[in-house]
């Protein structure tokens, strides 16, 4: 017996390292999560027709509202499809007017230029054509590098996206939806067809969503920057910093953009980006988007609290608290402001005391933010179960009905539908009207 | 299994990630140190547990003379009388053969969990920080220094060092800590399938951390490295006089001879069966002359132990 144990001993303590290596990582699955995104989705009426834009990881669907058909997805399968976008055409254009040419040479290039795609023979097309130009030697290189530059950019941005989390923005009249994604990315693509108009880099990665104004697009980075984008060409108007990252969609309203930043902060700002005022009463991080009712700004913060500020000057008029944090948007309606906490209850507070009505328990934390649809408040727990509250006593009226998965995305309502975009790859809308009756949609790969 | 896994989070996942989370928090918020100080705290409170294994892996280390002795001896002789000379030797030193092991495994759910702490807190994914919320606990400063700031001198500790530089330093720290606790193989056992496999593991497991360090977030390769650091130290300030530090640049370390005049320490002939055994050596004695596990020249030895005291 004891010989058995001491002949043992030294076979066992390459096993032990091995399998305590083995268990280490099992046990801790590998790499902690990488980027998945939350984006929910968006619903976009354009002449006439009703589309809904959805994200599913790094990949955004267009589908007709009526069928459910995918119009196009983004990223195209195929580079060699995809167009070079129309701004860095341009561009290209604009850089190929400074070049002294005969009229059919500067015909051909143009043409060869205006067909541009990402990657294949289109841009072989265009380097011959330059080539072949009486052009002297300098400048047809100057014009094949930023041929190559442009393509080069707007592949690579293609090819390392990570993950759509925040609100896709959408143009007054539909035509453009701008996306942001964690890599830093920002793309305006045409809502009918998925092609770019521009593409930008900010350089920071993005959490939150875009918001339009306009001729501006607004958006904050993990860089600590509030950013305003010209909406026609991705280039910046200006930045503000603050003093952490900003993971919220702003809010505009108005003339003032509303910001939050993990340094605990609003920020109210005019459209050129100058500090009106700035709330720094949370002990901890801001990630929900502020919302504006009554000339009160309400927003729910990581130090467990909902604030209700001043719009107009940044006083505190009161705050809530609750268990854990609020990631939620809030939710106004007469004089009742819906905040949904991440310790899993949903809560009904006066919108001008603060004092609390009523609270239903989700059995979940809550990330996604609640919607109003169908006379009742449509809330989803992180663990798939989805509620219709009675907005006078919130008790579920209808529910749950189940997704069988995590829901973080914010949820979305048109025409008394709601969109829950799940972290599967599902969309499913719900009739908030009726007695949720869900329509399951599978986004294609 | 539920109730295993939930204590497991309850008692120690948890509680070491609001301490993790602290300290970024009174470390203005570097993540980096947080880590690094983390690490070396928990290389505290498990100090008993290491201690143990040292002095396991210390006593194995000194008995290597006399085992070789007993091999010399022995070996294709008798291997039942072997095996009973060498229980005999371990009882005679109070050695349980598993006694190095049993610390070891204790230690591994508070590593585990250290390793799921470090996975959760440094998670750049925001997904990472809805797991982070259910595992604070209510007290304002700690959820004020979420989220963590990634950036650590110039590594963004959410992220892979693609620069190599931790990866590398990973791997050496982890050869550097594998060699000193490892027992050069004796003459006797150098080809042992037990030996083969302990210089596999020589090598195979600073490889595979190094490996792992290039795919995971530089805080865990950050959290490795502090771990086989502090154990280095550790081993230095416990067995540092008996360690040969210069056995550290031989790729294959040759196999230990026993000594030419191993009086204090050789297994003294023995004269009959049951015979009295000879008197083992008093704790001076025993520790002066021996020290390395590989039976390198008293000479080097002596100058290994002059380099500790500096």
């Amino acid at each position: 017996m004891i010989s058995s144990r001491s002949r043992t001993l030294p076979r066992l303590l390459p096993l032990v390292a091995i399998s305590a290596g083995s268990a280490l990582l099992a046990a801790a699955c590998g790499a902690p999560p990488g980027p998945s995104g939350w984006a929910g989705a968006q619903p976009v009426r354009i002449d006439g027709q009703n589309l809904i834009l959805a994200a599913h990881r790094d990949r955004l669907y267009a589908l007709e509202d009526d069928s459910s058909n995918a119009i196009w997805r983004f990223p195209a399968r195929e580079r060699d499809d995809y167009p070079l976008s129309e701004y860095a055409r341009g561009l290209l254009l604009e850089a190929l007017g400074e070049v002294d040419l005969p009229s059919d040479q500067r015909a051909t290039v143009e043409a060869r230029m205006s067909d541009l795609h990402l990657s294949g023979s289109t841009i072989d097309a265009a380097k011959q054509a330059v080539d072949a130009t009486s052009a002297d030697g300098d400048a047809r290189s100057r014009l094949k590098s930023r041929l190559d530059a442009a393509t080069r950019f707007e592949r690579d941005a293609q090819s390392g996206l990570d993950a759509f989390y925040g609100d896709i923005g959408v143009s007054e009249d539909g035509r453009t939806a701008f996306v942001a994604d964690f890599s830093g990315a920002v793309f305006a693509l045409d809502t009918l067809t998925g092609h770019a108009h521009w593409v930008a880099d900010v350089g920071d990665e993005i959490v939150g969503g875009v918001a339009v104004g306009g001729e501006t697009i607004y958006l904050g980075t993990k860089g600590k920057d509030l950013l305003a984008l010209d909406a026609n060409s991705g280039e910046r108007r200006w930045s503000f910093r603050t003093d952490g990252e900003v993971w919220a969609t702003p809010t505009l309203v108005g003339d003032t953009l509303y910001a939050t930043s993990f340094d605990g902060s609003v920020y109210a700002l005019d459209l050129d980006g100058n500090e009106r005022w700035e709330f720094r009463g949370a002990d901890a991080g801001i990630g929900a988007r502020p919302v504006i009712a009554d000339g009160t700004v309400y927003v729910g913060s990581f130090d467990n609290k909902l604030y209700a500020i001043d719009a107009a000057t940044g006083a505190e008029r009161w705050h809530f608290s609750a268990g854990n944090w609020f990631w939620a948007n809030a939710v106004v309606d007469q004089g009742v402001v819906y905040a949904a906490s991440l310790d899993g209850k949903v809560y009904a507070v006066d919108a001008g005391s603060g004092e609390l009505r009523w609270s239903f328990d989700a059995g979940a934390p809550v990330r996604s933010s609640p919607v109003l649809a169908g006379g009742g408040l449509v809330v989803a727990g992180r663990n798939g179960n989805v509620y219709k509250l009675d907005l006078g006593s919130g008790e579920p009226e209808v529910g749950p009905i189940e997704a069988g998965t995590r829901i973080l995305a914010d949820l979305r309502t048109a025409g008394g539908d709601v969109y829950v975009k799940p972290t599967s790859r599902t969309l499913y809308i719900i009739d908030a009207a009726g007695g949720l009756a869900a329509t399951s949609i599978p986004l294609p790969d | 299994m539920d109730l295993i896994i939930d204590l497991f989070h309850v008692l120690l996942v948890e509680p070491m990630t609001n301490v993790l989370v602290a300290l970024a928090w009174a470390a203005g918020g570097n993540f980096g140190i947080a880590i690094i100080v983390f690490t070396v705290l928990m290389r505290f409170v498990t100090w008993p547990l290491t201690a143990r294994q040292y002095k396991q892996t210390k006593s194995m280390q000194e008995m290597q003379p006399k085992i070789q002795e007993l091999q010399k001896r022995y070996k294709g002789k008798d291997p039942k009388k072997l095996q009973t000379e060498m229980m005999a030797l371990y009882r005679e030193h109070g050695i349980n053969p598993f006694g190095c092991l049993l610390p070891m495994l204790a230690q591994f759910p508070i590593w585990i969990a250290l390793y799921q702490v470090i996975r959760v807190s440094v998670g750049e994914a925001p997904e990472s920080l809805v797991s982070l919320s259910q595992t604070l606990y209510p007290i304002s400063f700690i959820h004020s220094a979420v989220p963590l700031q990634t950036q650590f001198l110039y590594w963004n500790l959410g992220q892979p060092d693609v620069s190599l530089v931790l990866p590398v330093f990973v791997g050496i720290t982890m050869y550097v800590q594998q060699k000193l606790i490892t027992p050069a193989p004796t003459a006797a056992t150098a080809n042992s399938t037990a030996a083969q496999q302990q210089q596999m593991m020589l090598w195979m497991m600073p490889l595979m951390f190094g490996f792992f360090s290039l795919q995971v977030p530089a805080g865990l390769a950050l959290y490795w490295a502090i771990t086989n650091v502090s154990g280095i130290a550790l081993q230095y300030f416990y067995m540092g006089r008996r360690m040969d530090w210069r056995s550290l640049l031989t790729l294959n370390p040759a196999p230990a001879q026993p000594e030419r005049k191993p009086k204090a320490l050789a297994v003294a002939p023995q004269p009959a069966r049951d015979g009295p055994r000879p008197e083992t050596t008093n704790d001076d004695e025993a520790n002066e002359p021996v020290a390395a596990p590989s039976g390198q020249s008293t000479r080097r030895k002596r100058h290994g132990r002059r380099r500790g005291k500096r």
